[in-house]
């Protein structure tokens, strides 16, 4: 799921090396999206990697917070 | 040590309230604050004074925002700075016909539907100039606008494609938006376009059905506009239910909507009232050029009062609605100009003819290249436009504490028509002052009951 994440984020020109997901303990999505329109973007990228539509209660601005956070919840919404 | 000076900003405008809070903008750094009764008193002295030592100055907020700053500081050099920043913005935005086809009859529109649709030669020059430029972009977001777009969906299925696939292989964003009449944007296109990144969406309601259907007639006349627009946003709204998508209905004020208007607000309430994808847009419909607009000149808004006064109305009547009027937004941010102004941004229409604005038919204004045989862009003539993005602001403008929102910079197809011919003094541009400024007691305390103020006490 982590790495579907890191697809769509790679696909709003938010990328990070193999070196650097492996030492990251977790990222703050929030901090690189920006505004409003960058976040459906980021949804419509997350939804067709995920293949389904994003329940509206699983991105907030909490979950935002933590990819880590955000990958369990999407695994909970599949 | 000598104690740092502080001075208020020039940028900022200050209401008390009825309960005797302060309720202070700065309009540099588009900030809003209210400021508990029991200091408002001091605040407002503070607000007044030529300069404050920085240790008086209480609240980390009132410099961090903006409403105090150095004595030293030039505000007006950090606002032509932010002008220049969007100017030179570095992404790649693209506005694109794929054909002059309509199947509606706007009374108001200035298409002369002689234009056919982008040819495949036409389209490949388009893919070829954007791989080109986005090697020195760092993203590539296009803006489908027609004519009727949906009216011919090969040419955006095609190019949405290879531009995805470029963006891609570049690891550079891609994103885009749509002007729609919304009658052809079924559940089906509408998926469809989700694929090709299509994320904001701009769609005319023009009131009730009676005086849509009167504005916004279908070409052939047959059935309502206004059913179809409806029935195609309520299935979207009821069958997708993730946050992928906006989109603003724009109404086009005209005098014999102005009955209607509380009917209208009702029905939008009802329909999309209680979701926040769907955000309201007011404008007035104008004389945008062309032959059909003849026959209703008479019904458009030219006074500047009435016009303002009908904001007005139309937000008092939204505001016990859960309506969002997209317009407070903008309203409240910085406004560098016309979307034309930035440099990395063009206009291509069905016949590869580039320019910088839409509305050519208007404004008369000439291209600046051509992608219907090969790709060839006249840098002279871009240049020019480039040009006029010197910031100039007109006497009647400089002491303005609303300066920043760029009133006097609305439309550089304008300033380029006096460039063209020969007219270098640019005070004949008269700048109209906005109904923000008219109204900015309401605005504040409307943003204030929204929520946008910060509350300096609970820091």
């Amino acid at each position: 799921m982590k790495e579907l994440i890191y697809s769509a984020l790679s696909e709003m020109g938010i990328s990070f090396t193999d070196v650097e997901k492996e030492h990251m303990a977790d990222v703050n999505i929030g901090e690189y999206i920006q505004d409003s329109i960058e976040q459906i973007m980021f949804v419509v990228a997350l939804e067709e990697h995920l293949g389904f539509e994003i329940p509206d209660d699983v991105l907030t601005k909490e979950s935002l917070s933590s990819l880590n956070e955000l990958a369990a919840l999407l695994e909970k919404a599949k | 040590m000598k104690e740092e000076l502080y001075k208020p900003s020039r940028f900022n405008y200050f209401k008390q309230t009825n309960n005797g809070e302060l309720l202070l903008y700065n309009s540099l750094s588009c900030k809003l604050c209210r400021v508990p009764q029991a200091h408002s008193k001091e605040m407002s002295k503070m607000l007044t004074k030529k300069e404050v030592e920085k240790a008086i100055i209480e609240y980390p907020t009132l410099i961090q925002d903006g409403y105090f700053v150095p004595t030293q500081a030039d505000e007006i050099a950090t606002l032509i700075k932010t002008y220049e920043d969007y100017y030179n913005n570095t992404a790649l935005n693209l506005m694109i016909l794929p054909t002059h086809k309509c199947n509606c009859r706007c009374v108001y529109c200035y298409e002369d539907f002689e234009g056919g649709t982008m040819t495949l030669k036409t389209q490949e020059n388009v893919i070829a100039y954007v791989k080109k430029m986005l090697k020195n972009c760092t993203s590539l977001h296009v803006s489908w606008f027609g004519g009727e777009p949906l009216v011919d969906m090969s040419v955006i299925r095609n190019l949405s494609k290879s531009f995805i696939d470029i963006c891609k292989a570049e690891k550079k964003r891609y994103s885009a938006d749509i002007t729609t009449n919304g009658t052809l944007l079924n559940l089906e296109v509408f998926q469809e376009l989700k694929a090709y990144r299509v994320v904001t969406y701009q769609i005319t309601v023009d009131g009730t059905k009676e005086t849509h259907d009167l504005q916004r007639p279908f070409a052939n006349c047959k059935s309502s506009s206004y059913d179809s627009i409806i029935n195609n946003l309520l299935e979207i709204k009821n069958k997708v239910k993730s946050r992928s998508f906006r989109v603003y209905l724009r109404i086009n004020l005209t005098k014999h909507m102005l009955p209607n208007l509380e009917s209208y607000i009702k029905e939008m309430d009802s329909m999309f009232g209680n979701d926040s994808r769907f955000l309201f847009s007011i404008d007035v419909a104008q004389d945008w050029g062309g032959d059909r607009i003849e026959s209703f000149k008479g019904s458009i808004l030219t006074d500047e009062n009435e016009i303002k006064d009908t904001y007005s109305y139309i937000r008092n009547l939204a505001k016990n609605t859960s309506l969002t009027i997209f317009r407070d937004f903008e309203e409240m941010n910085i406004a560098a100009g016309c979307y034309v102004s930035q440099n990395n941004f063009i206009t291509i229409d069905s016949s590869g003819r580039v320019t910088k604005c839409a509305q050519e038919s208007r404004h008369n204004i000439s291209s600046i290249g051509n992608l219907s045989d090969q790709v060839v862009i006249n840098e002279f003539e871009l240049a020019k436009w480039h040009s006029l993005n010197s910031v100039y602001i007109p006497d009647k403008c400089k002491d303005c504490f609303l300066l920043p929102k760029g009133c006097f910079r609305s439309c550089n197809c304008t300033l380029q028509l006096y460039i063209d011919k020969y007219i270098s003094n640019k005070n004949n541009d008269d700048p109209v002052c906005t109904e923000l400024k008219s109204n900015i007691d309401d605005f504040l305390l409307r943003w204030n009951l929204e929520g946008k103020a910060k509350v300096l006490c609970e820091e």
